[in-house]
């Protein structure tokens, strides 16, 4: 039995199921449609969940299972469901996910897509223009956070690097002739290198807000390097009102540039722990698995080194970003210098602030261990870090983020803030951060109230428990549906790590 | 303006393609299945014979949800009890805090119980996990009641939570009732049919259940949305008239509003399903002579329940619109003078019941007709599109759209019978577009089609509507504004009005730059 089974109730979730995060990964690729192989409710729930926190229409499709498909199977209703969104939407790509429902009945979804396909050109029809890809996402097993992962893996391997391999047999030799983000300029600084930066570098994201997406894409065209980014959920899931509004929304990684990614020069996973070294022995596991499998599958395809990096938030994790960057590109865009020491006194400015004060962060495991680093950076006192996935990697990447050059701080415990408690025994000196996975809402605000944490960072689902600590909650992540903006969040590079600590600090005012 | 109600030849026109046939795709926004699902009204045509009540077509991007939805938004208002979702994480997240239910106190309902199964439970069976889980709820909040849903997946593992909850009950000492919701065994109204089968086969009539004082004695002593405190003032003396209202969910406060007006005529309300409800309430609203059923979709069935076995009759009414509210009054006050003059044991005055009513509803048509002055005005001719999930809603809203000068171009839901459309397609004026469990692609042709002038709908028609520079209102559990009631008429007026009038519609025409050159790459390096 393991860890999340062991626990007989969830009291206030804080994360969607599998099935969902796939839909947010394939939502990052141009022209690409979705259908769930499950129940009606499952493809309308994650709707309603997604358009609260997005504020943007999410279609998605359903295979609309019922009593029969429950008993003889659901091959029948998927193909329909298939061939509906085919003849109405006209996709390039369509995912299909599956749910606890055709799991546990034992759909074989792959083997029906490849029939499908195979049926048309024995009939001699042509060939769907869709990739239909399949993503298993049973909802029992693990969170969002990994169908997210398990997505994001489906794209490189079955649309990436399948696909480039297609090309190659076939001939077709379009893959070399554009490169994805044909927009981003050169930066007149390093001309030398331009032949080499024309070539494409891959990054692959973990969930990050549409906003977030656009300030990296800002950020390497400063540098002027050529990027795929996958997935790319920057104007797909944020976008305008700019006339005819067509059934896809635009944007994503298109199918070109995935194909593309195989000519790779340089690969980079971010989300992962400072520190993070591919193959090494002892290293610890990492903290998104298939994230860093993708990542690892492409660079070894593509021959490119492969680079393990945090979310850029705060100083340091911007710094290692950046750092690649300039590697890649020869050179750092000067302003950035000035933006980091802006940065540095911001931090000055605000640590008599934050220092010692004691946070609480629910969050996915990237980016609750990226925002504790920059509290962390800011002399605050990470106490309890939640997260509803189970990576066995998420102990040594809070243990990396909170890491800091004089230690962690030592606060008094009879001087500490109003609502500390000088009863509460053992909590005079900072330890590690408590690390709770298959965490819920219920757990992680029982143990901010024991720790006497003074302010707690999480999704609007945090909200509750936060009032019932009479805690200021600042909103980061997935979904916060109860402000405006919370798909705009954008706590990354100097500007936006400056962002988070202002409003750090402004609730610490209050 | 009247509506052709004369139609009954029930003759039908379905002219999917021809309403529908020119999509940007090319190949006509609807799939062939989906035809009969759509129908014009025009002259003696009627609606009636739409094709409702099917499960919906794969690959169709249905906005229904499921059994389980179903029978948790019935559910979910009774604030007093916990309600644990067995099934995995997904099924509980996304039906946490989704409702715009209101409750006067208790807050347990609020709070999300899942078993969230893992894959070793769907291999040996949740059903050790469910009774730990029950035990855990039981033992650390004390709720008056306990509510299990079952899923998709328990469904399929074949959980016998009926067996759970049973042995749960007999070892805890409090009701631990089996809501048979698995997301697949159905629609979303037969959700609506297992929470009343759970209401009704485990709440209603329960012994062993102390009687409280009818909910608006209640309420009226602490105030509605006030926390009861225990001011050591008794309670008033209930009214003779005593009622039930099944299916208002007291979004906003939409319940407190209409209570305070039945209050005023005399009426007391006994118990709210589920509405600002309580598990005890519920347990005693047998005891109500009448039942007023707000939303029929949901709680027709459970009304006929009590009908059959307790002998109380019921009265649909929609507590939305000025028509509908007024009619919801007199007729609730002269069913109680009726039973009044039949039954001579009531011996309290009810002869002016009716009086009350009739003066009640005069005085404030009076007020809010002149408050509309003021919205009509700006709004006369403007066109509404309607997509609701259940009839009453949207019938309610064709009259209160009437009531601003609007006219409902297009309505549909997703769950209405042939009773239904046959009153939607009486009430609408020739040329509406009536539609059957809709999808974003048919929504989003017939909003173009019928020049809808605003949105009425929830949270996944609103972007839809705003990307295509249409208006939005919510009418939805999502909602945190107060429509019903007088009150709640002005409100939704206005909400229309700001909908419509704000700047950002004729800001998103603008296009200022439409005559500007792009400015390429090589001039931002010669910058």
């Amino acid at each position: 039995m393991n860890a999340a089974d062991a626990v007989d109730l969830t009291v206030d979730p804080c994360a969607g199921c599998r099935p969902l995060g796939a839909l947010l990964a394939l939502k990052g690729v141009e022209g690409a449609m979705t259908l769930v192989h499950g129940s009606q409710g499952c493809s309308t729930y994650m709707r309603l969940y997604l358009t609260r926190h997005f504020k943007e229409p999410f279609d998605v499709a359903s295979s609309s299972l019922n009593e029969n498909e429950a008993v003889y199977g659901g091959a029948q209703n998927l193909l329909k469901g298939v061939r509906n969104v085919l003849d109405k939407y006209d996709p390039s790509v369509l995912g299909v996910v599956t749910t606890c429902l055709s799991e546990t009945i034992g759909d074989d979804v792959r083997s029906t897509l490849t029939h499908f396909v195979e049926q048309k050109l024995a009939k001699g029809m042509p060939a769907p223009r869709a990739r239909l890809i399949h993503v298993s996402t049973p909802s029992y097993a693990g969170t969002m956070t990994e169908g997210y992962q398990a997505a994001v893996k489906a794209i490189v391997t079955e649309l990436a690097l399948e696909e480039a391999g297609d090309d190659r047999e076939s001939g077709e030799s379009d893959s070399t002739s554009s490169v994805a983000t044909a927009e981003i300029p050169e930066t007149p600084e390093a001309p030398d290198a331009r032949a080499a930066r024309s070539t494409p570098v891959s990054i692959i994201l973990p969930l990050t807000s549409p906003a977030e997406v656009r300030s990296i894409k800002a950020m390497l065209r400063e540098f002027g390097i050529s990027a795929i980014l996958i997935p790319d959920i920057s104007e797909t899931l944020d976008g305008g009102i700019n006339g005819p509004h067509p059934l896809l929304p635009q944007g994503g990684a298109s199918l070109s540039a995935l194909r593309d990614a195989i000519t790779s020069r340089a690969v980079l996973v971010l989300g992962e722990p400072s520190g993070t070294a591919v193959a090494e022995e002892e290293a610890p596991p990492p903290l998104q698995s298939d994230l860093c499998e993708a990542g690892t599958t492409l660079a070894m395809t593509a021959a490119a080194p492969l680079s393990l990096l945090p979310m850029p938030m705060g100083l340091r994790q911007t710094d290692a970003f950046l750092t690649r960057l300039a590697e890649l590109s020869g050179g750092l865009p000067p302003h950035l210098r000035s933006a980091r020491a802006r940065y540095v006194d911001a931090l000055a400015d605000c640590h008599r602030l934050t220092y010692g004060k004691r946070i609480g962060i629910i969050a996915e495991p990237h980016l609750a261990t990226a925002a504790a680093a920059l509290l962390s950076e800011a002399g605050a006192d990470v106490r309890v870090l939640a997260t509803a996935s189970k990576s066995p990697g998420l102990r040594a990447a809070v243990r990396a983020a909170t890491s800091m050059p004089n230690g962690l701080p030592v606060v008094d415990a009879f001087l500490g803030g109003a609502s500390y408690s000088a009863s509460t025994d053992g909590l005079a000196r900072s330890a590690e951060p408590q690390v709770l996975s298959a965490s819920d809402h219920s757990s992680f605000i029982a143990a901010c109230r024991t720790a006497g944490v003074e302010l707690i960072l999480g999704s609007a689902h945090a909200k509750a428990g936060a009032e019932e600590l009479g805690l200021p909650l600042i909103r980061i992540g997935f979904p916060v549906y109860d402000r405006h903006g919370g798909h705009r969040q954008d706590h990354l590079f100097y500007d936006g790590s400056l962002r988070l600590l202002d409003a750090v600090c402004d609730a610490l005012s209050e | 303006m009247k509506a052709a109600q004369s139609s009954s030849a029930a003759q039908v026109e379905h002219p999917g393609a021809d309403i529908l046939g020119s999509s940007e795709a090319g190949t006509g926004a609807l799939i062939d299945e989906r035809r009969a699902h759509v129908s014009l009204k025009h002259g003696s045509v009627s609606g009636a014979d739409i094709a409702c009540d099917t499960k919906s077509v794969a690959g169709a991007v249905s906005q229904r949800a499921c059994v389980y939805s179903g029978a948790r938004v019935v559910l979910n208002p009774i604030a007093d009890v916990a309600h644990i979702i067995h099934g995995p994480l997904g099924c509980a997240a996304y039906t946490w805090d989704i409702r715009g239910s209101l409750s006067s106190g208790d807050q347990s309902y609020r709070t999300s119980f899942s078993t969230a199964m893992g894959e070793t439970d769907v291999i040996f069976g949740g059903e050790p996990k469910l009774a730990r889980a029950i035990r855990k709820v039981a033992d650390e909040r004390s709720p008056a009641a306990i509510f299990v849903f079952s899923t998709c997946v328990v469904g399929v593992i074949g959980d016998d939570i009926g067996a759970v909850c049973k042995a749960a009950e007999a070892e805890l000492g409090i009701p631990v009732i089996p809501v048979r919701s698995e997301g697949f065994k159905g629609n979303k109204s037969d959700g609506y049919k297992a929470a009343c089968d759970a209401l009704f086969n485990h709440v209603i009539g329960r012994e062993g259940v102390s009687e409280p004082a009818p909910l608006s004695v209640r309420l009226s002593h602490d105030g509605p949305g006030a926390e009861p405190v225990d001011t050591g003032r008794p309670l008033r003396q209930a009214s003779p008239h005593l009622m039930n209202i099944l299916g208002e969910f007291n979004i906003a406060g939409d319940l407190w509003e209409v209570m305070k007006y039945f209050e005023a005529i005399g009426i007391d309300i006994q118990a709210s399903v589920t509405g600002d409800g309580r598990f005890a309430d519920v347990a005693h609203s047998h005891r109500a002579a009448l039942n007023l059923v707000q939303c029929s979709g949901s709680m027709t069935y459970l009304a006929k329940k009590m009908e059959a076995r307790y002998g109380i009759p019921f009265k649909k009414v929609s507590f939305f619109g000025l028509e509908d509210m007024g009619r919801a009054l007199i007729d609730t006050a002269s069913f109680f003078e009726e039973l009044g003059d039949a039954d001579q044991s009531i011996v309290t005055p009810h002869g002016d019941l009716v009086e009350r009513a009739e003066a009640v509803v005069r005085a404030e048509e009076a007020r809010v007709r002149r408050a509309l002055v003021h919205y009509r005005g700006r709004l006369e001719g403007r066109r509404a599109a309607v997509y609701m999930g259940g009839p009453a809603k949207a019938l309610s809203l064709v009259k209160a759209f009437r009531d601003i000068g609007m006219e409902v171009v297009v309505i549909g839901t997703q769950s209405a019978k042939k009773d239904d459309y046959q009153a939607i397609s009486d009430a609408v004026i020739e040329g509406t577009v009536i539609i059957d469990d809709a999808n974003p692609i048919e929504l989003r042709s017939l909003l173009r089609r019928q020049r809808a002038d605003i949105m009425v709908g929830g949270v996944k028609e609103r972007y839809l509507a705003y990307k295509l520079g249409v208006p939005f209102c919510d009418f939805n559990h999502d909602r945190d504004l107060l429509f019903a009631g007088y009150d709640g008429m002005i409100e939704f007026a206005r909400e229309v009005d700001n909908a419509i009038f704000s700047p950002v519609w004729a800001l998103a025409d603008e296009d200022p730059f439409a005559g500007l050159p792009d400015r390429t790459s090589d001039d931002r390096r010669a910058s």
